[in-house]
């Protein structure tokens, strides 16, 4: 049940949580996350078409929009993962230098935020990808799926910790219900969907 | 061999048949689901416009528990260079992170420009003269609005509660602009005043606090009636300080 129009498409949650920023945040706050996650993507997308990778489909999820992409080397799907974090800081450093109005360190701001959370060493993230990607490399699939498996469960771990901390905000719940999703992620893919990264 | 072929012959129509079914179900329902999610979307700002002021106070009322916004402003400061970083990082954690916070003192130039304020409970009264120091410029009127308490003594105040400010109530998101030419020379928020600024200008200093949103940063130039911030819940508090001291920007500017 996902909104699909060529080869993007958006899961409802998705959809909702990006309605209720808007409701809470107005259109233009809205609007600026929204731009700094297409930079993000953008990233990604550029440096899989650098790399002559093929593009099946971009997916806007809960935590992030996650691109699938037919395999690649490791060596080129770590270039490709880490593309999307450095072009999130690349912006974030280019609307930081850009003095004025609040506008820009919003931008600034939140795309570096976007860019730090997503090198998370854990799987669906950025960060996570690299690391697999780089293990694999060096090492086999099989080590590379060990390792992550433990900095997946650590970061899960330290995440729900945190949520767990600060419960008397939202922003607590929201990160034990970030760790819960991954935790599901974990129990669904016991073994890794290697074929994707976003 | 040829029952094979016929079979898969079979199949293949039959795969068509299904596929040309689907296609057609599958459009229908993308439409359905775009117009659910048009709904969501339009809803949202629909109610942001049908009730701007409900919108305003519930939004105002979600940051003061979880202040997004903010905390990417911060830590965009931050990464600017603007302020501190790991200042700018603590401020990013606490407007996402403490429900009940203090709003904290972002206090931009460290000029000591508020220090001429006298304690609020002592308050001390300003000398004035009957002739008042002459403006160097025709004051703009800062917010449009209602004066619902005036400077000086105030007639349900017999007390010797003393207002240094002009307070004037108006609509949320109300322009303020600055009453004279000048610069900016601190903005921030306090417990006390709520957001606030302070433009510096030959002769005069003026102050404007208990604001919504603000629009100019310290340093900036600003001009007699250019917008630097706008009116949020609570009324506008505008003091004017001269070379006398606290003086009635009542005296300069008529509100109607």
């Amino acid at each position: 049940m996902e909104l699909r129009v060529g080869r993007l498409a958006a899961s409802p949650p998705a959809m909702l949580i990006w309605a209720v920023f808007c409701l809470w945040l107005g259109l233009e706050a809205t609007l600026m996350l929204l731009i700094c996650a297409a930079v993000h993507e953008a990233g990604h997308l550029l440096a899989i078409w650098a790399l002559g990778g093929r593009v099946k489909q971009v997916r806007a999820r809960l935590l992030g929009a996650v691109i699938r992409i037919e395999r690649m080397p490791y060596l080129r799907e770590a270039l490709a993962s880490a593309a999307g974090p450095a072009a999130s800081m690349l912006f974030a450093l280019l609307m930081a230098r850009k003095t004025g109005t609040g506008t820009f360190h919003l931008l600034a701001g939140s795309s570096a935020a976007l860019g730090v959370f997503n090198l998370l060493p854990a799987y669906p993230m950025d960060g996570g990808r690299v690391l697999y990607a780089l293990l694999a490399h060096r090492f086999g699939c099989e080590a590379a799926s060990r390792v992550l498996l433990i900095t997946g469960y650590a970061s899960t771990a330290c995440m729900a910790a945190g949520g767990i901390a600060l419960l008397r905000s939202p922003a607590g719940w929201a990160l034990l219900i970030s760790a819960a999703a991954m935790a599901i992620h974990y129990c669904k893919n016991g073994r890794f969907g290697l074929e994707s990264i976003g | 061999m040829r029952h094979y072929s016929a079979y898969s012959g079979r199949r293949r129509a039959d795969r068509k048949r299904r596929k040309k079914h689907e296609r057609k179900s599958r459009a229908g329902s993308l439409g359905i689901r775009l117009a659910i999610c048009a709904a969501l979307f339009g809803a949202a700002s629909v109610l942001r416009l049908l009730f701007p002021a409900e919108a305003a106070r519930l939004g105002e009322k979600l940051n003061s528990v979880c202040d997004i916004r903010s905390a990417f402003t911060v830590l965009g400061e931050g990464i600017s260079g603007k302020r501190d970083f790991t200042e700018a990082l603590g401020d990013a954690y606490r407007y996402v992170f403490v429900p009940d916070r203090q709003e904290p003192e972002i206090e931009v130039m460290a000029e000591e420009t508020d220090t001429g304020l006298p304690p609020e409970e002592t308050p001390v009264l300003p000398a004035f003269a009957e002739g008042e120091a002459d403006l160097r410029e025709i004051p703009a009127v800062p917010v449009e609005g209602k004066v619902v308490r005036s400077y000086g003594y105030n007639a349900e105040n017999t007390e010797k509660t003393f207002s240094y400010a002009t307070e004037v109530e108006t609509k949320w998101g109300t322009p303020v602009c600055s009453m004279l030419t000048g610069t900016v020379t601190a903005t921030g928020a306090s417990k006390t005043k709520g957001r606030y600024i302070v433009v510096s200008s030959d002769g005069a200093e003026t102050e404007y606090s208990g604001l919504g949103e603000i629009l100019a940063e310290s340093g900036d130039e600003v001009s007699a009636g250019e917008r630097i911030a706008s009116a949020g819940d609570c009324p506008v508090r505008v003091e004017l300080i001269t070379d006398t001291g606290y003086t009635d920007p009542e005296r300069y500017v008529t509100w109607s």
